[in-house]
């Protein structure tokens, strides 16, 4: 398209069509310029009028001619619900008119199927595409930032001004410094983000990992397990007889499958909620159980209580499948190790070789599968151990004198120590901490235990607690304790995940890895200079403390650091990292508006975008090819571009290839020097004068469907067809998927189940389900076992915030939909109790000002009995933008300063820095804040 | 009156009004001899109006003050944080966004097709303007022209008029450039002188069949 935006605009005197009569042209015109005008058309195809079938009258006869689709394309809404679900798309005259389910899935066994799966924000997409809130042109900032005005800028100059200040930022402070952070939005479209993942393994810059960066990772999964993707499919609900849905809303956030709760309540299974908040799905469950909020770990610890007291643990699964029959020292609380009994072993570090007690033989012995080193490259330990306990019958319970190097030291279980932990957490007392009636405590326990299979379906909340790995370790002790990981129907459901080697083959090829990534947690840490805001509010006792244990860790290796010459430039591309960052407003000022620059790749208008020097638009859902795995359903689901992007919008892969284009070209232009670069300790030379020709794998990859088609040839799992062939098909089932739960030869992670049904080593310090963790700085505080701790609270404050996802958009998507609004209130509001709200003269519908020592925003009062006193409650998305000073929720969440220390452990075993495993979970929990009426805003 | 000419002078300046309402950043012309066009539109059409604040502010325009101009049209109809301040299609306004399926029931009906590139914005009032002018050569060429004259009045009367007002409203309220003031300024005129002419005219044709 020509940009005639630099100069005055064309002049022209000659005719462009002609097809009206000559004569009376000529008679009218006498040759003058309107000629050329007046029988232009410049939008359409050269044509002339044709007379209508049918003589129009008025409008109606419009409505006589049946409306017809040019094509239906397959399709369905890359965004992060992890909803997958095929819609069908339906096109006329190049435009999106409307879209459908595709709905014929298949079922499980005898679960009930899969379709039709979608929702409400998927069902407006073709209307949402066209919105006004829609970047359609490139955008350059030319008021000062954040001011709101700006020029349409062409791709060609945009992209080059971009490059020149990637070069010069590289040139002066190194890659590092530049921030490429992508997100959900954009990862779960697998070629897209494999071509981020190139562009950033050729280029050096940093990658805030988002995973942990929004707290969604499941750390206390991981430090248990020592694997973070442990879910099966939506359908192994119906196998089970009792579901804890634990902090969790799906009949709000997980709308195609929430049926599976129903249909198996209707089964007979026994489906309780577990919230402070009177939820959608706690309306539908068989028992609502609400604790007061952050307290579920004491409730997870009583139920823990109930099951031993009553003896309703299944004491053979957990001898074989869990470290509780390991021997502990009483007097350092440490594992017995083969390193304490022996100078030999200390000299050869036998520091993972535990002990069980042979009841049979009356002795220690090995515990089988432990003792095994780091496997060698290629080699899968898993293969070739076992933690098949043979002949020994291990002791759960019992305490004995045993000869060590110290001398005699008293060794007991982890089970005994856990029994000693439980003991502060009967019923009664978790009562007291929780507010749930010890009977209820007590016979959810019951239930639970009694199911078999009972699964805990549990969302992502817990890990926006600080504390809440242990919340997460309790969950996984009840189902252990029970017997409850490894049958269908059983286990702990948060996450899954694509085992996508198509995806790493691609960002690596030709190179090998050479990424930064690292936490968002950490980054915004460290860039945002959050120790000064737990300082300034919750002391600073607890700062220094916390962020000495930080600085410890990196001093001794156990977590990388980026950035040490500061944040110069920063991309955000796939995520609205200005909307859902804890502590937003600080670290919009002391972080994100200081960067030199920023760069907005988006689809729609936000406040990351607001606050850019320039917007990139890019393509949405129907406008573009690509491919994406979601672990819920057992099926590989296509996007195929129903029309072009509309504007000047491009996909991902496109703005990513053109970008590397420009980059290479600027290079070679400044002759720009290779740089010497070093990631962990490897060697790496970038030279952005090869950028396109390595990005391109030397001009073999064209567009994004030869990035589809690589993913596709190497990727196992995945049927192997043609893009065209999956496109046609919209979604394809994988293979491995014949059960709810993934067998080995499915895209998705089914180690675990390994381990349970083979008997293979966990990839944890003990090679078991390990609930004892004896790293010095656990012990310390307290934390060897799963317990409870009270969440941390804002002084002079009463009311804890609770927030969750909204129904009417996923995060910060759709949130601004016209028609999802008048569904709600129509701009932002939040929960509050009757009483509370009596108590501050407030009433419904009153304008709130929310605050605490961190901030202040202002959000509509919605007055329900369904929350708790002492807390409040928000839906969460809501754009900054739709709030007074562009404050949102995240002015008072003043928690991205609370890395707690046992987050940042590392050297032992599992425990250490690890992407997408182990990392400090951003938290948006631990705070409290107060209300009153607004007097002005 | 010649209705021959009166036809293509009203053509002729909805032609005029599509180029000169489309995205300067994009095939932007401005004609060399647009005084003489606007003056021979101005004589021949049925009713009043007056173009000259055009023909003084596309005198202004020079290399130097060309990107202002540019710019100012993005900052009204293109970009902005919650979308450009002023939607230039009409969909983009929420109030009108279920009017879209009736335009492309009009293109269709009279066989109107859009380019390819621009389809995603047929409802782009410059592309609306362009229908309007491809129904007057329709009107011309057809032996139905009735069809095509309450066509045109439909289609003013119920997509165009609607928000135009709004839209120079708006402008008027932004305080637009006077390049773009002029412009839509005249085009609202021209577009209410125009509809109330139509519907004389179409009342005049239907009572004579």
């Amino acid at each position: 398209m020509k940009n005639q935006s630099l100069s005055k605009p064309e002049v022209i005197n000659e005719m462009k069509v002609d097809y009206f009569p000559p004569i009376s042209r000529r008679k009218f015109l006498s040759a003058s310029g309107l000629a050329s005008l007046g029988l232009m058309l410049k939008f359409s195809p050269l044509k002339a009028a044709v007379t209508p079938n049918r003589p129009y009258r008025k409008f109606e006869d419009l409505m006589r001619n049946k409306f017809t689709w040019d094509k239906v394309a397959r399709g369905t809404h890359g965004t992060n619900c992890a909803g997958n679900c095929a819609f069908n798309v339906f096109v006329k005259d190049g435009i999106v008119w409307r879209e459908e389910q595709q709905g014929d899935y298949e079922s499980t066994d005898d679960t009930p199927d899969y379709g039709p799966r979608g929702c409400q924000k998927g069902l407006r997409h073709a209307k949402y595409m066209y919105g006004n809130q829609r970047v359609l042109y490139p955008m350059k900032r030319v008021g000062k930032r954040g001011e709101g005005k700006w020029e349409r800028v062409s791709w060609e100059q945009a992209l080059t001004e971009i490059a020149d200040k990637f070069i010069d930022v590289v040139e002066k402070d190194g890659p590092e410094s530049i921030s490429w952070g992508s997100g959900t939005q954009m990862s779960v479209k697998i070629a897209s983000y494999a071509a981020l993942a190139r562009l950033v393994n050729i280029t050096g810059v940093t990658v805030p990992e988002f995973y942990s960066g929004v707290g969604d990772l499941p750390t206390g999964v991981y430090t248990t397990l020592g694997k973070v993707y442990v879910g099966d499919t939506m359908s192994a609900i119906y196998k089970s007889n009792c579901v804890l849905v634990w902090m969790s809303n799906p009949a709000v956030t997980r709308i195609p499958d929430a049926h599976f709760f129903w249909e198996a309540k209707y089964n007979g299974t026994k489906v309780i909620s577990i919230s402070p908040e009177f939820t959608p799905t706690a309306m539908h469950s068989s028992l609502w159980v609400n604790p007061k909020p952050g307290t579920d770990a004491a409730l997870a610890m009583g139920m823990v209580h109930t099951i031993i007291k009553e003896n309703l643990v299944n004491h053979e699964y957990i001898k074989e499948q869990s470290d509780l029959p390991f021997l502990v020292r009483t007097d350092n609380k440490k594992f017995l190790r083969k390193e304490d009994t022996s100078i030999v072993s200390t000299l050869a570090v036998e520091d993972n070789i535990f002990y069980l007690w042979d009841k049979k033989t009356n002795q220690p012995v090995i515990a089988p599968g432990t003792g095994l080193t780091d496997p060698p490259p290629g080699r899968d330990r898993r293969k070739f151990d076992t933690i098949d306990l043979g002949d020994i019958d291990p002791a759960l319970e019992g305490r004995w004198t045993m000869s060590t190097l110290d001398g005699d030291v008293e060794v007991t279980t982890v089970y005994e120590l856990l029994k000693d932990e439980a003991e502060n957490f009967t019923p009664e007392k978790a009562s007291e901490i929780t507010g749930v009636s010890p009977e209820v405590i007590r016979q959810i326990a019951r239930d639970f235990a009694q199911a078999q299979p009972a699964m805990i379906y549990a969302g992502y909340a817990a890990c926006k607690w600080v504390h809440g790995d242990l919340l997460q370790r309790a969950f996984v002790l009840l189902l252990s304790l029970t017997g409850n990981i490894g049958p269908e129907g059983s286990g702990l459901q948060i996450s899954n995940s694509p085992k996508v080697r198509g995806l790493m083959a691609f960002a690596f090829n030709g190179m090998g890895p050479a990424t930064r990534m690292i936490s968002a947690t950490n980054w915004d840490y460290e860039q945002g200079n959050m120790k000064e805001l737990t300082k300034n509010v919750y002391g600073e006792e607890l700062a220094e403390e916390w962020d000495a244990k930080y600085q410890e860790s990196i001093k001794e290796d156990w977590f990388p650091q980026y950035g040490k010459k500061g944040w110069k430039m920063g991309f955000f591309a796939g995520n609205n990292g200005a909307n859902w960052r804890a502590s937003g407003n600080k670290w919009r000022k002391d972080a994100f508006e200081k960067l030199e620059s920023i760069v907005a790749i988006v689809p729609d208008m936000g406040v990351t975008a607001h606050y850019a020097d320039y917007v990139l638009p890019v393509a949405h859902h129907y406008e573009r090819a690509d491919i994406m795995l979601q672990a819920r359903t057992p099926y590989v689901q296509i996007l195929d571009a129903a029309v072009p992007p509309i504007g000047e919008s491009k996909d991902d892969f496109t703005i990513v290839h053109d970008f590397a284009k420009i980059l290479e070209k600027r290079a070679k232009k400044r002759h720009m020097k290779v740089i010497r670069d070093n990631v962990d300790g490897k060697s790496v030379r970038r030279d952005f004068k090869r950028a396109h020709q390595q990005f391109t794998m030397d001009g073999k990859v064209k567009d994004v469907k030869d990035v589809i088609q690589f993913i596709i040839n190497t990727t196992p799992g995945i049927p192997k067809m043609s893009f065209e062939e999956l496109a046609a098909k919209g979604k394809v089932r994988v293979e491995g998927s014949d059960k709810t739960y993934y067998d080995k030869d499915a895209p998705y992670h089914s180690e675990i189940m390994e381990s349970v049904n083979e008997k293979r080593p966990y990839e944890t310090l003990t090679s078991r389900q390990q609930f004892y963790i004896d790293h010095d700085w656990f012990i310390e505080y307290g934390e060897q076992l799963p317990t409870h701790k009270e969440p941390l609270s804002i002084e002079g404050y009463p009311l804890r915030m609770m927030m969750g996802h909204a129904r009417h958009g996923i995060h910060s998507m759709w949130r601004d939909d016209p028609l999802m609004l008048t569904l709600q209130r129509g701009e932002p509001d939040i929960y509050v109790n009757p009483d509370d709200a009596k108590t501050r003269g407030v009433k419904d519908g009153d304008k709130l000002r929310i605050f605490n020592s961190g901030g202040e925003f202002f959000a509509m009062a919605h007055i329900s009995a369904g929350i708790q006193p002492g807390m409040t409650f928000m839906y969460h998305g809501w754009d900054p933008m739709m709030f007074k000073d562009q404050q949102n929720f995240s002015a008072v969440i003043s928690t991205s300063g609370l890395i707690k220390p046992t987050s940042m452990a590392g050297d032992y075993g599992h425990l250490g820095y690890k992407v997408l495993a182990y990392a400090p979970n951003q938290t948006y929990k631990d705070f409290t804040c107060d209300f009153e009426k607004a007097t002005h805003g | 009156m010649d209705k021959s000419r009166t036809l293509f002078a009203r053509s002729a300046a909805y032609a005029l009004f599509s180029n000169l309402a489309h995205s300067p950043h994009e095939d932007y012309i401005i004609f060399s001899d647009l005084e003489n066009v606007i003056q021979e539109i101005e004589q021949v059409l049925p009713f009043e109006v007056d173009f000259s604040s055009i023909i003084n502010e596309t005198n202004k325009v020079t290399d130097n003050n060309w990107k202002n101009i540019v710019q100012s049209y993005s900052a009204l109809f293109e970009v902005g944080d919650d979308g450009p301040p002023i939607p230039i299609r009409e969909s983009a306004n929420d109030s009108l966004a279920f009017k879209k399926e009736e335009i492309t029931r009009y293109y269709d009906y009279f066989g109107y097709t859009v380019s390819e590139n621009r389809k995603w914005e047929s409802d782009h009032l410059s592309i609306e303007l362009e229908f309007i002018h491809f129904l007057c050569q329709g009107e011309r060429e057809s032996e139905d022209a009735l069809s095509f004259q309450l066509a045109q009045k439909d289609f003013i009367d119920r997509h165009l008029i609607l928000w135009l007002a709004s839209v120079h409203y708006k402008m008027e309220q932004l305080d637009a450039h006077p390049f773009w003031m002029a412009i839509f300024s005249a085009l609202f005129t021209f577009i209410q002188k125009d509809l109330n002419w139509l519907k004389n005219q179409t009342n005049e044709l239907k009572e004579a069949i």
